[in-house]
């Protein structure tokens, strides 16, 4: 089938911004590019070229400046003018009632990556049509279903959760590899921690994103051995740093186990360092889709700690990690850490589960085969 | 050839001039730049002073002596997306009527010149006096203009691709986020308990917690939600800036400057700042002064009790203190100083009377009409008045509203939606989107960019425009003159030409002029995902003749990376 997979207005594919969306796309386009004939239509990027084909993938770069409407124009103009079997949209809902006007008979499937289908984010009108002309719902998670449905009752037959995957040959435990290890010992006495237990969180330093109760918690956390490692944005801009960053490097700087920064890290070499740390956290306060770095953590073989919001509780199985309930204060997180950090291993095990869970059910072509599913009308 | 993109030079300093008034300078470039803008104007300059500059966003503002008397010159720092908002604002609320200084159009007819990555305006020069800050009289002066020029920008409609900027959802968000920062504010003073207004701070940050949390209570049970269900016209616009500065007296009242700001949201959020902050400055809360400056208010823009409500909520919420002790966040070492210690102990001390202000204002809501807020519109309709100027696409259909986040907590645990779901299950109550509409027509025909400086044909009564919504459908003018504009996107490489329809009343021919450039200096930002610039379409100045309706920059060769014009 001639299948059209439209990414959003925001970051291109491949994913040389970062991106989830992006991410998973990139991560699945290549196997499904073996049973089918794919056009990927991302936004344009200064790095990329306006089309190009690789690996038998048409890839197609509209401009959209990160604005939706422009992009909308584009992609519409677009598949006016080409007919595909499946056009695949990507966390757009508000593009399926644009994309059904231009292509009356294609199968139009959407997944969804996160809240679009919120009011404040698509009339009911847009969203009614959108649940109406889509074939099936894909979501990353069940939570994300359940959300829609409730805005859109009638969604409920068509939505499926395929879960995303990581790429488990770069997100590896450490003692697997050589490499791996070496890495590790390096970024580890590099930063003066080899002797230590390292926590990890990766993230935009946002409220929403909650680094700043775990930092709390390291105050009340009465550990010497222990080290947080924060990677992901960037504290140390002189000028123009949000109120919030400011908030979190003050009390970081007080706090009593170390709290590093590594600063901006690029998203192929973030992976050096789940292999240097010891403890994963995920401090999410909002109702978070379902993060990617689970998958990642699991991959790498470290035990980790995460918020029962959102989705992200669906992927705590079979031991391989830890729930708070309460993400808004530091308690919970003492009192796991405590658990995970005197009891070496606990977190050995609940690692190696993590791997095991990662290798079992978050595979790439896993993800593939079920969007494959989809497009056969399984 | 690259053109020079405006960006801020607030750095300038740390290269160790510390001698210059940053405020006072604009780089040499700018000023090129400025005198070249001027040129596209039909008027003979013959000096430009600086008035002031904004080092730290990369505007300025210039008195230019010209021909046709003093005008205003003004490079606009937000990006030309989100400035062509309060130009469109600019122009709507001089048609209306309201004492705001004029846009002088362009040689080419448009109330803007795109240059540097940024608009540029020229504007009447009004000679203004402050109105009087010692006394109550000049602040009714100013809450009368203020009304005033509330009352002129209701019903506004920002052009199609302006970005939309609008609070008027998001009260409970902020009123959130008081409170979220506030514990920031305990948490800092708790990890730096040593410092000299740590533990003052720590003595009094429950109460404003608690008064935080309050105003938020009282927000959500007010007729809030039921005022914004009217959408973002019905109410207009705020300054957010508004003061003894950028409102003065001029001929027949108060005139507004600096519009630069303007958003949608409940007026009267301009009107408590104003209030708070006087009597912030005052030291003590007097009923009188806040019943006056009300009651001026109420004459130039009349409130209703639901507005009355809302206005006196907002002042209940703590915000003298958090203005005074945000800033603790940075350098907590420095700004938990004796210095805010004192100052906190003086927010104490007024405490009381402001108590007491609120308690009694509370009883003048009965002075106030109830409003009507029956008729809610789903798709509001648009009262739009076409300009005669160009102005890059006024918009048809619906505004781009945003509905107001609110944080849905599911009321009803769904069950895994293998399951059927009762389709009983009623969401919880919320303001809906507002339909956006955009035409998405089919293209007439491509243009390169080897065609520069080719006029394009203006097609007349195309075909409706396809619309998402039915009920915006009929609410269309049909029976007017469609034409289509060009517009040139933003890729020289193949220059794409993108329909737009737009709705005249006369058959002047005025298009676009959105320039395609070529390359950019794109820094990879290494701190943050990828950040779209500011790409608009970008007039190389020198070049760019009058009576040519459209042009493009050198069309590229290139045909590797394609850059982002």
């Amino acid at each position: 089938m001639n299948v059209l997979m439209i990414c959003t207005e925001k970051l291109p594919v491949p994913p040389i911004r970062g991106g989830a969306i992006q991410t998973y796309i990139n991560g699945v386009v290549g196997l499904l590019s073996k049973q089918h004939k794919i056009t990927l239509l991302g936004r344009t990027d200064v790095d990329l070229p306006r089309e190009e084909v690789v690996n038998g993938i048409r890839y197609v770069r509209v401009d959209s400046e990160g604005i939706f409407e422009l992009y909308a124009r584009g992609v519409i103009e677009f598949v006016r003018q080409n007919h595909y079997d499946v056009i695949h949209i990507f966390n757009r809902p508000r593009l399926v009632s644009l994309i059904r006007e231009a292509a009356p008979n294609a199968r139009i499937i959407l997944s969804m990556h996160n809240d679009m289908f919120q009011p404040s984010k698509i009339s009911n009108e847009e969203g009614r049509i959108a649940v109406e002309q889509t074939e099936r719902i894909i979501t990353i998670s069940n939570y994300i279903g359940r959300t829609i449905c409730e805005y859109f009752p009638q969604a409920v037959s068509k939505i499926r959760t395929i879960y995303s995957g990581v790429d488990l040959d770069r997100f590896v435990p450490y003692y697997q590899s050589n490499n791996a290890r070496q890495i590790r010992e390096q970024l580890r006495s590099n930063h003066n921690i080899n002797s230590k237990k390292v926590i990890l969180f990766v993230g935009r330093l946002s409220p929403k994103k909650g680094p700043h109760v775990l930092i709390r918690a390291m105050s009340v956390l009465r550990r010497s051995d222990a080290v947080l490692v924060v990677v992901g944005g960037s504290w140390y801009s002189e000028n123009r740093v949000s109120d919030y960053v400011a908030y979190v490097r003050a009390i970081a700087a007080r706090s009593p186990i170390p709290v590093l920064t590594t600063g901006y890290v690029p998203a192929d070499q973030i992976h050096h360092w789940y292999w240097a740390s010891d403890i994963f956290a995920c401090t999410s306060l909002w109702q978070e889709p379902l993060a990617r770095v689970h998958y990642e953590a699991m991959a790498a073989g470290l035990p980790f700690i995460t918020t029962n919001r959102g989705g992200n509780s669906e992927i705590v199985m079979n031991n391989n990690g830890l729930l708070i309930e309460n993400p808004e204060e530091p308690g919970e997180y003492v009192q796991k850490l405590n658990q995970l950090l005197s009891d070496r291993e606990l977190g050995q095990r609940m690692g190696k589960n993590g791997r095991h869970v990662a290798e079992q059910h978050f595979r790439w072509n896993r993800v593939a085969s079920e969007i494959l599913a989809v497009w056969k009308r399984k | 050839m690259q053109e020079y993109i405006i960006q801020p030079w607030d750095e300038l300093n740390a290269a160790g001039s510390a001698v210059l008034n940053l405020e006072q300078y604009v780089p040499p470039e700018v000023e090129a730049m400025a005198w070249e803008v001027v040129g596209l104007y039909d008027m003979k300059v013959s000096g430009m002073s600086l008035i002031t500059a904004k080092p730290d966003k990369g505007g300025a503002i210039w008195r230019i002596d010209t021909n046709k008397g003093p005008r205003s010159l003004k490079v606009l720092h937000r990006t030309p997306y989100r400035s062509l908002f309060s130009v469109g604002a600019q122009e709507y609320v001089v048609r209306q009527g309201g004492r705001v200084p004029s846009l002088i159009p362009a040689r080419d007819g448009q109330l803007y010149v795109e240059a540097g990555g940024k608009l540029w305006i020229v504007t009447d020069w009004i000679t203004l006096q402050p109105a009087s800050k010692i006394d109550l009289e000049g602040a009714m002066q100013l809450c009368k203009g203020l009304g005033e020029f509330h009352r002129h920008t209701k019903g506004y409609v920002p052009p199609e691709l302006a970005a939309n900027s609008s609070r008027l959802y998001k009260w409970p968000k902020y009123y959130e986020k008081i409170i979220t920062k506030i514990g920031w504010f305990r948490d800092i003073a708790n990890a730096y308990s040593e410092m000299p207004a740590s533990k003052q701070l720590l003595s009094v940050v429950d109460m404003f917690d608690k008064q935080a949390r309050e105003a938020l209570v009282r927000l959500e049970a007010s007729s809030y939600y039921k005022m914004i269900a009217m959408g973002e016209p019905y109410w207009g616009l705020v300054h957010q800036d508004y003061g003894w500065s950028n409102g003065q007296m001029g001929p027949g009242g108060i005139w507004v400057i600096d519009l630069d700001g303007v958003a949608y949201d409940l007026p009267i959020r301009d009107l408590r700042k104003l209030i708070t902050s006087t009597m912030d400055d005052m030291g003590v809360w007097d009923v009188t002064w806040m019943r006056g400056m009300i009651e001026a208010y109420h004459e130039g823009n009349p409130i209703d009790a639901e507005t009355f409500e809302v206005l006196l909520n907002d002042m209940s919420l703590p915000n003298e203190f958090y203005k005074h002790v945000k800033e603790v966040v940075f350098e907590p070492t420095l700004t938990l100083n004796s210095e805010l210690e004192v100052l906190l102990q003086r927010l104490m001390a007024t405490e009381d009377s402001k108590r007491a202000a609120l308690a009694e204002l509370a009883a003048d809501k009965s002075k106030y009409a109830q409003g009507d807020y029956s008729k809610a519109p789903e798709n509001y309709a648009v009262t739009r008045i076409p300009s005669e100027h160009v102005f890059k696409g006024t918009p048809l259909g619906a505004s781009r509203g945003e509905t107001y986040d609110r944080d849905i907590t599911p009321e009803v645990r769904v069950p895994e939606f293998a399951v059927s779901i009762s389709p009983e299950i009623a969401p919880v109550q919320r303001a809906q989107r507002k339909v956006i509409q955009f035409n998405l027509k089919p293209k007439r025909k491509k243009q390169t960019s080897k065609r520069s400086g080719s006029k394009k044909k203006l097609v007349k009564n195309v075909a409706a425009t396809k619309v998402v919504s039915k009920k915006v459908d009929s609410q269309k003018i049909t029976s007017k003159k469609i034409t289509s504009k060009k517009v040139i996107s933003k890729n020289a490489a193949k220059s794409k030409v993108v329909e737009k329809q737009t709705i005249k009343k006369t058959t002047k021919t005025n298009t676009k002029k959105i320039v395609t450039r070529k390359k950019q200096s794109i820094s990879t930002p290494k701190t943050s995902p990828w950040i779209p610039k500011e790409l608009s379409a970008l007039k190389k100045v020198s070049s760019v003749k009058t009576t040519n309706r459209t042009k493009t920059t050198n069309p590229t060769k290139k045909t590797t990376n394609k850059k982002l014009a």
